[in-house]
């Protein structure tokens, strides 16, 4: 694939001034194909699993919206007592990344909604360079 | 395919027939398989329902002959082949796993129907 | 608690777990692929990243549910999406892999818990030929593993070939004492 690590920690340092943002318990940038790109998560967290987990999710919903015939996935949420899951696709990357961000409790879905959506966007910014060069 | 399984398992037969029966020591000694030997889809049918039955369970050449609804002869012999294989355990303090209830039987046969089993 | 009833089909991302799901099915098996981004890429372009599925219609009684999973230990999480009401297993193997069985050892280090649980099949899928030695290296690694099922190579775009590999694995839950109580079983 060609990605380096340059682009990696970039990748990190965004995560980061995300979950800095507060009410964030981990954001993960995934690889489509379920394995771990960049990521800034508790401790307690098996990052593994949460990488695979995110990616067959994104998967399910691909699969079930293309089965519906109700377009291009957007998000994937789940919403839980403790926290929300909210999954996108890193935009213009080819559907190859996937940015999955688990919030606090109390998080907000709206504001984390937005706050996700603009951390995919400087994700992509970061790494669309690379992967157009990898294509030519 | 069937005349060949069935040409198969007479060959089969004859050479085990051969064999020297089962001790009668042996005989009510529950044993369970250690592997599925291999080319055993051309044994004959009701030699595969033994290998099935003692895939998941210790079971004795009685309790074969009842479950698997064979002639304990024709057990006899299939035992004698995979004690030639070296396919067999004698596990310690084997109990038999209980059968399946009728339930279940139902849902085999509708399965089976459908999708065409030989059995 | 009752659940629907299932086979799964476990095994390399190039084993055939769709081509078997699809010689069975009575609808077109759904897919969950997507483009691999590790070596793989050199063997396949896609890979499950989620499940497959497939089903087989029993009228008004219901309906057996078929789940093609991925082998990757990264992904072995979704076996436990599909447990409940799980019968058997398919384990395929690429018998035409230029890796030979690394990709069967791999899936029975991921799973060997799952499948001394639940009865399986090990089906080469995609074999040259003459197969014997291939089929003694198989067993091997599952006498080492201590788990016992049987090795049936398949085509698996034959529907027969599927087949049978459904029916010795209800034979194992039927005769071998590991059927579930028809009571916990609903099919959906």
């Amino acid at each position: 694939m060609g990605l380096i690590t340059r682009e990696q920690e970039s990748c990190t340092q965004e995560l980061r001034r995300l979950v800095g943002k507060g009410g964030y318990a981990g954001a993960m940038l995934t690889l489509r194909d379920g394995r771990p790109f960049a990521q800034e998560v508790r401790r307690d967290v098996d990052s593994g699993k949460f990488a695979a987990m995110s990616s067959s999710l994104v998967a399910l919903g691909d699969t079930v919206l293309r089965e519906l015939s109700a377009g291009a996935l957007d998000h994937v949420l789940v919403d839980g007592a403790g926290g929300k899951l909210v999954i996108t696709k890193a935009p213009d990357c080819s559907g190859m990344l996937i940015l999955a961000v688990l919030t606090l409790g109390d998080m907000r879905l709206g504001l984390a909604l937005g706050q996700v959506e603009a951390c995919a966007v400087l994700i992509s910014d970061i790494l669309r360079p690379r992967l157009a060069a990898n294509r030519d | 395919m069937l005349d060949l399984l069935n040409e198969v398992g007479e060959e089969t037969s004859a050479a085990t027939e051969a064999m020297p029966p089962v001790e009668p020591s042996s005989a009510g000694e529950r044993q369970r398989l250690r592997h599925w030997p291999l080319g055993f889809e051309s044994w004959p049918a009701a030699w595969i329902r033994v290998l099935a039955a003692l895939s998941g369970s210790a079971l004795d050449a009685r309790e074969l002959a009842e479950r698997c609804d064979i002639a304990p002869a024709e057990v006899s012999r299939c035992l004698n082949a995979l004690r030639a294989l070296d396919a067999l355990d004698r596990p310690e303090a084997a109990r038999p796993a209980p059968a399946a209830d009728s339930g279940w039987r139902l849902i085999f046969h509708l399965v089976g129907r459908k999708l065409g089993f030989r059995t | 608690m009752r659940t629907s009833a299932k086979l799964a089909f476990i095994g390399d991302p190039n084993a055939g777990k769709s081509t078997c799901i699809a010689a069975i099915s009575d609808i077109p098996p759904v897919v969950t692929d997507v483009g691999c981004t590790d070596d793989l890429a050199d063997v396949k372009q896609t890979t499950t990243a989620a499940l497959d599925y497939g089903e087989v219609g029993l009228g008004e009684q219901g309906r057996l549910l078929l789940y093609g999973l991925p082998c990757q230990a990264r992904f072995r999480f979704m076996f436990d999406v599909i447990r409940e009401g799980l019968l058997g297993i398919v384990l395929l193997v690429d018998a035409s892999a230029p890796h030979g069985l690394r990709g069967l050892e791999e899936t029975l280090e991921t799973y060997v818990r799952e499948l001394r649980e639940f009865p399986f099949v090990l089906a080469p899928n995609k074999s040259p030929g003459a197969d014997d030695a291939l089929k003694s290296r198989c067993l091997d690694l599952l006498r080492g593993h201590r788990l016992v099922a049987p090795i049936c190579t398949v085509d698996a775009r034959r529907k027969a070939d599927i087949v049978r590999l459904a029916e010795l694995i209800f034979l194992m839950l039927d005769l071998g004492g590991r059927a579930p109580a028809s009571g916990d079983l609903v099919w959906a």
